[in-house]
């Protein structure tokens, strides 16, 4: 595709261009006609002069011409032409230019309108003559009353077209030319204006061209921008915004995972150093095979949540809703989580109303609740306790997961959704690696539910699933 | 030698140690930062290596309150935070040196013997009085070209003795460098091993003796040959 301003520059030229002849063309025509028609004219008052020279006198027809009155007639040099004859085609008088030649009539009938045409001059000399047919003037001897023996007479004046052929031709080349210079400054004011009213646009280019990864904070700025790129500019910087925002995430995301793996690597990397280095003794040696199992374990975990997750961000990972009995899924988590939960020594009580069919993605699902119950066993104290309750609401069903957590603080409540935030930032002999709560967060993003974190008591801490009544399909089944 | 190990992880914990024991240093160990700080305020170290993100109290925290307390014990800091500023931070704070996770354990033990010279204000890989000498890189003892055989115990007795060299050195600051926390002490292990090194150390050739000032402690004294 062409650029816009390569397009609007030809547009703008050839529409201009084609103005020019037209208007180039309607000018030239003008003059034409003006110089022609002044050029008849003067054809058209020698023939009335002459008309006035033609009598009827004696029952006979006079013509008085005096030379030195119209000299042009008699000259050698351009000579004009005059020819007066009856419609009998009886010649009455000529000009001594015309010779023994005649002039051509035009052909039809002629009348006291001035009739106007091209001819070949005696000497093939073209030419453009007057013809007019006019009653003779009575002479001076005779009344009015013997007009009747009066006869019309045919008045011709011609004139060689040479020269106005010569003016024409001038007025031409002067037309082309004029039209060619003004072609030019066509071409030359188009680019300019074009460049001219273009270049906003070009300056906006060049700003967003230089906007890459590592100045992403640039906005572009909002002053002597035209109103027709205001609204451009403005969604730009909408963009840009929305960039830096996904471009921090990334990163903050990205150096998140890089320091989460750090310790694995330099535990899985010290372990097996020192037992390089130190082969033969036994407690260098002893465990290192396990240990780096764990420690591959340990990454592979943090590297599916965090494919699961960018999965789930991406869109990629396809939502499979069917009906799903949390029933059973619930059973199946509560079975996973009592030992850590007796390990603990933590009183866990369930109220569970009847839980009806829901649907959803069962393995979104389990993972949103598995993470939930999970947490809530992991970051309750010895001792402590969690609640588990499942109750309808106006709005649907509502699954309360409320732990014993002195350590969280309401500030705390903006990060925990937060990929890789974590309350103790030693992440000391932790398992989990600060992706579970952004993950599930997600998984309810897709569902369709909702999830939320609140601190209802002092050291209690509670996590609210919303499923909306919308996503309830079938009665109550009891639990 | 001995070094204070302040690292929340078990298995950094464990490798770490062991290395360190195995170049003879004496080691203890604290998981987080309040017990490293009790230790490291209580006992003397010649180095410790100090974890940032600890659990109870950060390792910036516990670096401060050293210094504040002019404990004026090397510090080297390990941690997984390798940014510019982090380590600007922990230098300024009073950190003699800084490795990142994951590192290798031969650069770690090279730091610390680093560290280790600069406390006694040595910087010669090899340390020599009269006629021996202790080849810091190699962790060994050598009398005109030959290696002196030494148990781990006599390594590190006279290793802290040729470090502080025209300085006397009681009992209490051996025991205090050469044994870790949790070691039994047993009165007469001090004595037994120095008479076991004079005796290796004579019979080897060495200008130089192990002196007792009775009462005060033990010097290097290098004997005309």
């Amino acid at each position: 595709m062409k650029s816009i301003r390569q397009q609007l520059t030809g547009l703008l030229i050839l529409s201009l261009g084609l103005l020019c002849i037209a208007v180039g063309l309607t000018g030239r025509q003008a003059i034409r006609n003006i110089i022609l028609q002044e050029f008849d004219y003067s054809l058209i008052t020698k023939a009335h002069d002459l008309s006035t020279l033609t009598e009827w006198e004696h029952n006979e027809y006079s013509f008085e011409f005096v030379e030195k009155r119209m000299p042009e007639f008699e000259r050698v040099n351009n000579p004009e032409y005059y020819q007066i004859s009856l419609e009998t085609g009886d010649l009455i008088g000529r000009s001594r230019s015309l010779g023994a030649g005649q002039l051509s009539l035009p052909a039809g009938t002629l009348s006291e309108k001035p009739e106007l045409y091209h001819l070949i001059l005696p000497g093939g000399v073209p030419g453009r003559a007057a013809a007019i047919t006019v009653m003779p003037q009575w002479g001076e001897k005779y009344p009015e009353p013997q007009q009747h023996h009066r006869k019309p007479v045919t008045i011709i004046i011609a004139r060689d077209t040479l020269h106005l052929n010569e003016l024409f031709r001038k007025i031409d080349l002067g037309f082309i030319a004029g039209l060619l210079g003004l072609f030019l400054v066509v071409i030359l004011s188009v680019t300019w204006i074009v460049r001219r009213g273009l270049r906003p646009l070009n300056t906006l280019a060049q700003q967003v061209v230089a906007i890459d990864s590592e100045n992403l904070n640039t906005r572009l700025p909002l002053t002597s921008v035209p109103d027709e790129l205001i609204r451009i500019v403005e969604q730009l910087n909408h963009l840009l915004a929305r960039i830096e925002s996904a471009f921090q995430r990334e990163r903050h995301l990205t150096a998140g995972m890089a320091h989460e793996l750090y310790t694995p690597i330099a535990e899985l990397r010290s372990i097996t150093e020192v037992a390089l280095k130190w082969p033969d003794d036994q407690e260098s040696t002893a465990g290192v095979i396990s240990s780096a199992r764990d420690i591959a374990l340990q990454m592979q975990h943090m590297v599916d949540v965090l494919l699961s997750l960018s999965r789930y961000e991406s869109g990629v990972q396809r939502v499979d809703f069917r009906p799903v009995d949390l029933n059973d899924l619930l059973n199946e988590l509560r079975q996973s989580i009592e030992p850590s939960a007796q390990n603990k020594q933590l009183q866990v009580r369930y109220e569970l109303s009847p839980i009806p069919l829901i649907i959803a993605d069962r393995i979104m699902l389990q993972t949103v609740l598995s993470n939930l119950l999970n947490n809530a066993v992991e970051y309750t104290p010895s001792q402590g306790e969690v609640s588990c309750s499942l109750t309808s609401t106006a709005c649907g069903w509502e699954l309360r997961l409320t732990n014993t957590n002195p350590a969280l603080v309401p500030e705390d409540l903006p990060h925990l959704f937060e990929p890789l935030w974590r309350k103790d930032a030693s992440r000391t002999g932790s398992a989990h690696c600060g992706l579970g709560l952004a993950l599930s967060n997600r998984c309810c993003a897709l569902l369709g539910f909702q999830l939320e974190a609140s601190l209802p008591q002092q050291n209690l801490f509670r996590m609210t699933l919303t499923i909306p009544a919308q996503k309830i399909i079938a009665s109550p089944v009891e639990f | 030698m001995k070094i204070l190990l302040i690292e929340d992880s078990i298995r950094l914990q464990d490798s770490i140690r062991l290395a360190l024991k195995k170049s003879d240093y004496a080691v203890d160990v604290a998981s987080d930062g309040e017990q490293g700080f009790w230790l490291a305020s209580t006992v003397p170290y010649d180095v410790i290596i100090l974890d940032l993100m600890l659990p109870k109290m950060d390792g910036l925290t516990v670096l401060s309150r050293l210094r504040e307390e002019n404990i004026d014990t090397h510090v080297l800091i390990l941690t997984a935070k390798d940014a510019v500023p982090d380590r600007i931070r922990g230098l300024n704070t009073g950190a003699d040196d800084y490795l990142t996770k994951p590192f290798s354990i031969d650069e770690l033990l090279a730091r610390v013997a680093a560290l280790v010279r600069r406390s006694y204000g040595n910087k010669n890989p090899e340390l020599r009085c009269g006629n021996l000498v202790l080849d810091l890189k190699r962790q060994e003892f050598r009398i005109q070209e030959q290696i002196l055989p030494l148990a781990p115990r006599e390594f590190k007795v006279l290793n802290l003795l040729v470090h502080r060299a025209d300085t006397l050195t009681d009992r209490s600051e051996i025991e205090a460098h050469i044994y870790e926390e949790t070691s039994d002490i047993f009165s007469n292990v001090i004595d037994a091993t120095i008479s076991i090194l004079r005796r290796k150390m004579a019979d080897a050739g060495c200008t130089v003796k192990i002196v007792t000032r009775r009462g005060l402690g033990y010097l290097l004294e290098a004997q005309s040959e």
